[in-house]
């Protein structure tokens, strides 16, 4: 690779990337120069995140809570919530700070993920390569109008990518753009429309 | 009629031809494989067992399988239809599957002994989806096998059409063999060298253990016999510091010495599996095959080829020698443990010389040689390092208690191995990306190369951790199909965050290009259609 071409990296060293370091490579690309488009999570993700955490939390809580009664051991079961009041709330703030990292972009070439807070990693699946997708909604998911993608692959790594709590119509519209997208690009062979 | 019968008559009309059937003895081979499961507990009952009603039991199941074994063979029907192998199965629910020459990926052959005292051999035909192969024939004539082969190697080109027509009239197996060059033959003297370096031994010291657990009588068993010796451990290891240490120093001639002692295992087990191994080419497809009680051949398109790992552990180095070995588009990852049940070696034992002439010639764009390998982070050895320094905290933690004030040698001893480890580790590691290929190699006592072209990438990543952010590094990958579990990863640890960046931008557009491409061409990878009737 050639070291003086070295452009000055664009986006990572800032610890919040907001946008962009693909579209210029977008430009150089063969593909029809459509533009890029960002899919952010819906603004509730943190939210329903933390319902679900809340619930998952209730469970260990009132077994240790009967435990601790039937131990007579009255002093501990506030102190068991106040810990999961504490522990819910930090989880409460990585949610925040994880929704915020979550990135979706869809450009002519393909799928560019980008998330993580403290480990972060960019997945790029080029679209000929997605195998099939699918967009699933939970019932809390659909009182609040989200829903997660899943994208597959069939290469060994990162078979399967989920994105969690995107905006149910934002979803569905990746989805839509991925499905039609490989079509074209297999118009004459049997195309196993497996993509639902 | 036999088989040989219906290839005469297929010589008239080689569009559709007749109606074949598997061989008249097929129903033994059949039986063997449904029993071979039960064959060796059902020895050992018979040898050790306090005769239960089990033995009865077993004997209905065999008969009901042999019954099964005879309808389903006798009941096998395949068809060559044009372009494509028709197959009908099945005893109680027949199936009828059609097979596109196109779609087939890769053929494996297996031959034991029995299958050479009736010259017949086993044929699966699989492609690239699904979990099961595509046909299975157990068993048909070789030369009808030689047939279906050569008849498989034309479909995918049909330009070579009317040569595949006077190849397949003569049908025999000596006109196949001269039309595939050997890439590589090994030697007897080669795969003894093989043995030498693999560690396969260890294979049938487990194998002993395990069966040795489950028939040993009583005052034999494992335990039994192992609390003596266990026993002087903890006796050694109550005593003062320094007997601890001796004893700890004890185990290292003691491993060597195992390890040597298992070589001659390997060997024995090397030249089973790979006596006389063969890489052959003709046409499209690339076939291995091996073996000396059970011969094995598998096969593959050779632009399936999706990854080369290329490995030169410690001793291989001192006999001059490399392995090299491939990743087929064929997704049965479960199957992995069965090296010889596909397309897997390309060299199981080479010279470095061998072994770059072998990839220029498969395809000169994943060579190792002439490349512009690019070190890794200045930085990556001490990340290496980290890991010695945890083995050695952890190990100086669990041998505080019986070595006290000594603990300090083996601490000692480990980091220093994890110095001269992980400075020669980052010095040999090193990637590479053309435009074309990206390549990785890593590795201190045993060395490995991988590469990958860009096409047949499914999806690239970017990786970092929070102790790559605190040194401005990152982790660069390239998945692609097939890659087993086991084998070195195309995944480069340890580059400079701004290489890493860029390195990844071009690894996408590019990807992107010519994934687009190579998807345009190739044909549909789906599984071929089937039926079923009752």
């Amino acid at each position: 690779m050639e070291e003086p071409e070295l452009a000055a990296p664009s986006g990572l060293p800032t610890p919040e990337p907001t946008a962009d370091p693909i579209p210029e490579s977008a430009s150089t690309a063969t593909a029809t120069p459509t533009a890029t488009v960002e899919y952010r999570l819906h603004p509730k993700a943190p939210k329903v995140w933390t319902i679900v955490a809340s619930i998952v939390a209730a469970f260990p809580l009132t077994g240790g809570t009967i435990t601790f009664f039937a131990l007579e051991l009255y002093w501990a079961p506030p102190l068991l919530a106040v810990l999961a009041v504490v522990v819910v709330w930090l989880l409460t703030r990585y949610f925040r700070r994880y929704a915020r990292t979550v990135s979706c972009q869809l450009s002519p070439l393909g799928l560019l993920i980008r998330r993580g807070v403290w480990w972060r990693a960019e997945i790029f699946v080029p679209r000929e390569r997605v195998q099939h997708t699918d967009v699933d909604q939970g019932p809390l998911a659909r009182r609040f109008g989200m829903a997660s993608l899943k994208v597959f692959t069939a290469g060994s790594e990162h078979s399967q990518i989920e994105i969690d709590s995107l905006r149910h119509s934002e979803a569905l519209a990746v989805r839509d753009e991925l499905i039609d997208r490989s079509v074209e690009a297999m118009n004459d062979g049997p195309g196993d429309g497996s993509a639902a | 009629m036999t088989a040989a019968e219906d290839t005469s008559a297929a010589e008239d009309n080689p569009a559709v031809g007749p109606v074949l059937r598997l061989h008249p003895f097929s129903w033994l081979f059949v039986l063997i494989t449904r029993l071979r499961p039960f064959i060796l507990p059902a020895i050992l009952l018979l040898f050790f067992g306090q005769g239960s009603s089990w033995e009865l039991w077993g004997a209905v199941g065999a008969v009901v399988l042999a019954i099964y074994a005879l309808i389903y063979s006798f009941g096998f029907r395949y068809q060559i239809a044009g372009e494509e192998l028709l197959v009908r199965e099945g005893v109680i629910f027949r199936t009828e599957r059609h097979v596109p020459f196109s779609r087939v990926q890769s053929v494996v052959q297996k031959r034991n002994v029995l299958h050479l005292l009736f010259q017949v051999t086993e044929l699966r035909l699989e492609s690239a989806g699904g979990t099961k192969p595509e046909a299975v024939m157990n068993v048909i004539p070789v030369a009808e096998a030689e047939r279906l082969e050569l008849l498989l190697r034309h479909g995918a080109t049909t330009a070579a059409d009317s040569d595949a027509g006077s190849d397949l009239d003569s049908a025999s197996a000596s006109a196949t063999e001269a039309a595939a060059e050997p890439l590589l033959r090994l030697p007897t003297s080669e795969v003894l060298r093989l043995g030498l370096i693999s560690n396969r031994g260890w294979i049938v010291v487990g194998m002993f253990f395990g069966l040795w657990w489950q028939l040993a009588p009583e005052d034999w068993q494992l335990w039994r016999l192992a609390r003596e010796p266990l026993g002087q451990l903890f006796n050694i290891w109550g005593a003062d510091p320094a007997t601890a240490l001796e004893g700890l120093m004890w185990l290292v001639p003691i491993a060597i010495g195992f390890g040597l002692l298992l070589k001659p295992l390997s060997m024995v087990m090397t030249l089973l599996m790979f006596h006389d191994f063969r890489l052959l080419r003709s046409a499209s497809r690339l076939g291995a095959e091996s073996g000396l009680l059970t011969r094995r051949s598998a096969s593959a398109r050779a632009d399936r080829i999706q990854r080369l790992v290329m490995r030169a552990p410690i001793l291989a180095r001192l006999l001059g020698r490399r392995t090299l070995a491939c990743d087929v588009a064929v997704q049965r990852q479960d199957d992995n443990a069965d090296e010889l049940g596909r397309l897997h070696w390309l060299a199981p034992i080479a010279t470095p010389a061998a072994t770059d002439r072998l990839i220029a010639e498969l395809d000169p764009a994943m060579a190792f040689a002439d490349r512009q390998w690019q070190p890794l982070h200045r930085d990556a050895w001490r990340r290496e390092l980290k890991g010695w320094v945890i083995a050695a905290l952890i190990a100086g933690v669990v041998l505080w208690f019986p070595l006290r004030h000594l603990t300090v040698v083996p601490v000692l001893a480990l980091l220093i191995l994890g110095w001269f480890g992980s400075r020669g580790w980052a010095r040999f590691a090193a990637w590479s990306w053309d435009g074309r290929a990206l390549s990785y190699r890593a590795g201190w006592l045993v060395r490995e190369w991988t590469t990958a072209l860009i096409a047949n990438g499914h999806s690239a990543s970017l990786r970092e951790s929070p102790f790559d952010r605190r040194r401005g590094m990152a982790t660069i990958g390239l998945s692609t199909q097939g890659a087993g579990r086991m084998l070195f990863p195309l995944r480069i640890p340890y580059l400079p965050m701004v290489t890493a960046r860029q390195l990844h931008r071009e690894l996408t557009t590019t990807m992107a290009a010519a994934v687009a491409g190579a998807v345009g061409r190739s044909a549909p990878t789906g599984r071929s259609g089937s039926r079923r009737a009752s």
